[in-house]
């Protein structure tokens, strides 16, 4: 557009010249000048109309560019969303049990509290568990809306155990319903990593899925993931997922992070490439390949964050052992 | 509830609130209640102490209910089963029913429809414990006959009149009815009538014994 206005511009201003060196008219002030003025107007206005068109493009391309950067987020959301869409029965089962628990501690109140003597302690301690379920259940509530909010990217502070332990909470049940056995080793506790928590979620749960997938056909002692975070490298820590599947075929391999790349009937094929664009974002990278042993192994790395050495680490425990 | 003493029921949960709260509802309900945290700590620890039944959480860590139940089928002192899932699965839930469960419910259950369950459930494992008593007194019963006895409770039973029973042993017809007599007395028979039912039960009980041996060996077999 610009240059087809510049075109134009030059086109004009050369006319502007021929016409002069032909006119054959009275010598006035205005006549001698009349082509002049008028051309130097033409080339003011086109000039204008240049520098507009340029700023025009530059906004444009600004904006296109920020479009991008907002069709990747909504990509990765979509991907989140479908993800956590497949967890849905899992969700269901953790918001399911404490209300289960709820509804029944509630009718043995009330079957007690018809009793003769009342046995008050018993409806205290239940009036008390009540509370503890309540908000287990609205606690895994508050994590899925998290994790499928709309949001941009943002960088802070993150303990990656803590980040570890808490999605693997939440595929346990799913886990559990196929026969899938997860351990999970975190050989540097306390370590903290910048970035953003959802998206880093994103990896390890895209990653933790995919393993499960891959053990849907493989005999039960063989359904078993390893989830390892290792530091073997000062300021960077290496999370490797590993599955005791049939592994990748070797086909496979240069293309499994391309956009649209799927073997999964079900699959658009955007998981592991949202996974690479993440990953890549927060300054680390990510590979396949097949572990020696069999099964497949993703492994991701990500930039630490320094810790202050008066600033002991505390180990996270996952809660249900706490409970 | 039915019977004197209070029925057991054992209550399998890896989630301990659930299985806690679960374990306070059917003790308000006035069942005595044990509770494990997976289906190996049952199977270590269960020991027949009366009437119960099972109240049995699907989704666990280690063996899932449904292998507890496919395990516990071999026994002959096994209990009902009242599945609690967490999940209403279609065909797990036919299968859990086929396998012989008495309900299968989905968290979060009413009270009302556990606890209906849980004493059909109960009623179900009564009426077990009455008719392998019964059966076992039949056969201490048939037991203590002789050989001559048992020969004349057959053929008494499979409608041969005395006559023609005497004939075949080579007795006489008072002979036959003297064992027939020692033969109700030992079962406690009052009727004839009586002591067809007994025959009727006895040769069932044979049949379901041989069937479960024949069972054993093919497992054994295999």
């Amino acid at each position: 557009m610009p240059y087809v206005v510049a075109a134009l511009c030059c086109a004009a201003a050369f006319s502007i010249v021929q016409a002069q060196d032909t006119a054959l008219i009275e010598s006035t002030s205005w006549t001698e000048d009349r082509w002049q003025v008028i051309g130097a107007i033409v080339l003011v206005v086109l000039q204008g109309a240049l520098i507009t068109a340029l700023l025009a493009e530059r906004r444009a391309r600004i904006r296109a560019e920020a479009g991008n950067l907002e069709q990747r987020a909504e990509l990765a959301h979509g991907s989140r969303l479908a993800i956590v869409g497949q967890l849905y029965a899992s969700i269901a089962h953790e918001i399911n049990q404490p209300l289960g628990a709820i509804l029944s501690n509630a009718d043995a109140a009330e079957m007690m509290l018809r009793a003769t003597p009342a046995n008050l302690d018993e409806v205290r301690a239940i009036l008390s568990d009540i509370r503890k379920d309540g908000l287990r259940a609205s606690e895994v509530i508050r994590y899925v809306r998290t994790l499928s909010r709309k949001r941009q990217v943002e960088s802070v502070e993150i303990d990656l155990q803590a980040l570890c332990e808490g999605i693997l909470r939440l595929v346990a049940p799913d886990a559990r319903r196929r026969g899938v056995t997860i351990e999970s080793t975190f050989e540097c506790p306390g370590l903290r990593v910048r970035g953003d928590a959802v998206y880093l979620q994103q990896v390890l749960l895209n990653l933790v899925m995919n393993a499960m997938d891959a053990l849907a056909d493989v005999p039960p002692e063989q359904a078993r993931i390893e989830v390892r975070a290792t530091s073997a490298r000062p300021g960077e820590v290496e999370v490797a997922v590993r599955d005791h599947g049939r592994g990748i075929p070797q086909v496979h391999l240069p293309r499994l992070f391309d956009s649209f790349f799927s073997t999964k009937t079900h699959g658009l094929g955007l998981g592991l490439s949202i996974v690479r664009s993440i990953i890549e974002t927060h300054g680390g990278h990510v590979v396949a390949e097949n572990h020696p042993d069999g099964g497949a192994l993703f492994r991701f790395t990500i930039p630490t964050v320094e810790v202050a050495p008066h600033a002991a680490p505390i180990p996270m425990r996952p809660a249900e052992k706490a409970a | 509830m039915s019977g004197d003493n209070p029925a057991i029921v054992h209550v399998i949960d890896d989630d301990e609130s659930v299985r806690t709260a679960l374990a306070r509802l059917l003790r308000a309900a006035g069942f005595h209640v044990r509770t494990y945290a997976g289906a190996g700590d049952f199977s270590l620890t269960w020991h027949d102490e009366g009437p119960g039944c099972i109240l049995l959480d699907v989704c666990m860590p280690g063996p899932s209910g449904l292998d507890l139940q496919r395990a516990l089928a071999q026994r002959v002192d096994s209990l009902p089963v009242v599945f609690l899932s967490g999940k209403g699965d279609l065909a797990m839930g036919v299968g859990a029913m086929k396998a012989g469960a008495v309900d299968f419910l989905i968290k979060p259950v009413e009270s009302e429809a556990l606890l209906v369950a849980i004493h059909a459930a109960v009623e179900r494992d009564r009426e077990r414990r009455a008719l392998l008593a019964r059966n076992r007194h039949i056969l201490a019963c048939y037991a203590t006959l002789t050989a001559r006895e048992r020969e004349v409770f057959a053929q008494v039973t499979a409608g041969r009149l005395h006559k023609q029973i005497a004939d075949d042993l080579g007795t006489c017809e008072r002979t036959v009815k003297a064992h027939r007599a020692h033969v109700m007395e030992k079962f406690h028979a009052h009727s004839f009538l009586d002591l067809i039912k007994i025959a009727s039960e006895l040769n069932s009980v044979k049949a379901t014994e041989h069937a479960s041996a024949r069972t054993r060996d093919a497992s054994f077999c295999t």
